[in-house]
């Protein structure tokens, strides 16, 4: 599994937290924490391996002020993303797209559907503040560029 | 009655042996020789079906199937964003506490200006 993220264009370098599926069915998200981590959705595959690989992270961590991916939509194309993996070995890969989606539009197929390469989506929240919460999510994709040790 | 119940009995020896006997000579010496034969052939084909099947589907199949791809899509739209509820709150209640100051504090300058002007 994923153990550290980073994001150098945005200051990201953070340890990575293993995620499941909340009794609801959603994803889980990372705790609201001081100095928040991101987290590896544990059904989808390692960075690396073929298929979409899921890392979300909190924009703002309530009364703890900016999350991890706070300034996750100030990624451009061709921003490089490194995750390194528990035995040592890291995945490169490079931002193909970074898209802000209502949540009530969320692209479900885009987000986790298949692929036939190595691809990453980082997943935060974005837009206007609706209560405690936004009303958007922001998604980068990625695509593979370079693994090794 | 014995002599016949021997005789039955031989009989049914025979019966069985003769039956018996061709059958084991007929499929031991035609189709036998097939089968020591063939062993050649059955080898070669057993060698190829382990070389080619099993040594590619373990390579393909660790890097392929299990953990690639999502196994179990989430529903939904994840929240991953928390706002801080006491700040735009609080910030109304203290802009509105500025506000009543100030126009306070202006009201009683006025006072203080219009009494020392009647009194002056």
């Amino acid at each position: 599994m994923p153990v550290r993220l980073r994001i150098p264009a945005i200051g990201v370098d953070t340890p990575v937290l293993r995620l499941g599926l909340a009794p609801d069915g959603t994803v889980q998200v990372p705790p609201i924490t001081a100095h928040d981590r991101a987290g590896w959705y544990e059904h989808s595959p390692v960075p690396g391996r073929t298929g979409p690989s899921v890392i979300l992270g909190h924009v703002t961590v309530g009364s703890y002020g900016d999350g991890v991916f706070r300034h996750l939509a100030a990624l451009r194309r061709g921003d490089r993303i490194t995750a390194t993996l528990k035995d040592g070995t890291s995945a490169g890969f490079a931002v193909t797209a970074v898209r802000t989606v209502a949540k009530a539009d969320f692209p479900t197929d885009e987000v986790y559907g298949d692929v036939d390469r190595p691809e990453l989506r980082l997943i935060t929240c974005g837009g206007p503040r609706t209560g405690d919460g936004y009303a958007d999510n922001v998604i980068v994709f990625a695509a593979v560029s370079a693994t090794g040790r | 009655m014995r002599t016949t119940v021997l005789g039955v009995a031989a009989l049914v020896c025979a019966a069985v042996l003769t039956g018996a006997a061709p059958a084991f000579a007929d499929g031991g010496s035609a189709t036998p020789s097939p089968v020591p034969t063939a062993p050649g052939e059955p080898s070669a084909e057993p060698s190829d079906a382990p070389t080619t099947a099993p040594s590619a589907e373990p390579t393909a199949a660790p890097s392929e199937a299990p953990g690639d791809q999502v196994s179990v899509v989430p529903s939904g739209a994840p929240n991953t964003g928390v706002t801080a509820p006491s700040s735009d709150g609080k910030g109304g209640l203290v802009g509105g506490g500025a506000a009543a100051a100030v126009v306070l504090g202006g009201g009683a300058a006025l006072v203080v200006r219009r009494r020392r002007a009647n009194g002056a």
